[in-house]
């Protein structure tokens, strides 16, 4: 007899403490998931059968919320990343060394820094617009690069089908 | 010069806070430019900005006030441009690498094409010459390449790699 009234004085302390549990969940203090998961365990020893089922979808529902909002918030707190089109105009103001090292920073970064355009602008910078033109590797510094810039913008559509990065390549080697 | 009392607009930032600003400012925002163009009968209601934080807006604000006074100056323009490279320095300057992207985003967003080419060249003058290490740190960016797939973009490269300063941080 007193061991059922002590069961029934503990199922009762831990159906308390597991509902003050869900309501932290619901108020996003997420650090209570691991005592959570301790305290699931006991409850699904000590509560009957139709609550127990109850208080597991409870937690179920307050552990998906939970993470939904941890990810939320580590997307909030993680470093920003630029976007690509950003990226591309950033990289069209850089030499050709310093192109390339970017190229090497992460994936998203590669991916801007092999813009088709922007081989094409290193093209023009080093090797001049006409095929005619000497072969002489000219100065950049950030003007010229920006009139270049501008200039290939104007010219974007008629020569998009050459790789112009293997063509870069080629004629710088 | 109209004497009419210049038209206020309203704007909403991420975080909740209304700025008023004229009409021409808010006219220098690419994005609340088109709106306007595109509703002409828009009300009074405050625009909402749901990806610019205060903090960014109000330094959007000041640079487009700035530059706008310095455009209405015309006459004297090599003094207003010297000016004004001088401000675009010190907004450059005064912005760490962290929040020079967070302004670029916004300043991106709200399509403010002379702004976001002074913080472009910024940031290009940060990246110039740096190793591949120093950009990551200096940017705070995870280097999602195995040591493998590093070393083979890299030595795609063999041909151009010379010249670059080392880490001076």
């Amino acid at each position: 007899m007193l061991w059922l009234i002590i069961t029934l004085h503990y199922a009762y302390a831990i159906h308390r403490l597991f509902m003050n549990v869900i309501l932290k969940c619901r108020m996003q203090t997420g650090n209570a998931v691991a005592a959570a998961h301790f305290l699931l365990q006991s409850a699904e020893a000590a509560f009957p059968k139709q609550k127990k089922s109850l208080v597991v979808t409870e937690f179920k529902q307050a552990k998906v919320a939970h993470k939904r909002r941890s990810k939320a918030h580590r997307e909030e707190k993680g470093p920003s990343q630029l976007p690509q089109d950003v990226l591309v105009h950033i990289f069209c103001l850089l030499d050709l060394q310093s192109l390339i090292s970017a190229g090497l920073v992460c994936r998203s970064w590669t991916l801007a820094a092999n813009d088709n355009h922007l081989w094409e602008l290193q093209y023009t910078i080093f090797f001049g617009r006409s095929n005619n033109s000497s072969r002489t590797k000219t100065q950049w510094s950030g003007k010229s690069v920006n009139k270049d810039y501008t200039f290939w913008e104007e010219n974007v559509i008629t020569r998009t089908d050459i790789d112009w990065k293997e063509t870069f390549k080629r004629a710088y080697g | 010069m109209s004497t009419t009392v210049p038209k206020k607009i309203t704007l909403r930032t991420a975080d909740n806070h209304e700025f008023e600003v004229d009409e021409a400012v808010a006219m220098e925002l690419g994005t609340v430019k088109t709106f306007f163009d595109e509703n002409p009968d828009a009300t009074d209601e405050p625009i909402p900005l749901p990806n610019v934080s205060s903090k960014c807006l109000s330094t959007i604000i000041e640079y487009c006030k700035f530059h706008l006074s310095l455009r209405a100056r015309g006459n004297d323009s090599s003094s207003a441009e010297e000016e004004g490279k001088v401000y675009d320095e010190e907004l450059i300057k005064t912005h760490d690498n962290e929040s020079l992207v967070e302004l670029i985003l916004a300043v991106n967003y709200l399509n403010i094409k002379d702004m976001l080419d002074t913080l472009n060249q910024g940031v290009a003058d940060r990246i110039k010459n740096k190793s591949v290490e120093y950009v990551r740190r200096f940017f705070g960016i995870e280097n999602d390449y195995t040591p493998e797939e590093e070393a083979e973009i890299r030595a795609q490269y063999e041909w151009a790699f010379e010249g670059v300063d080392p880490d001076d941080d």
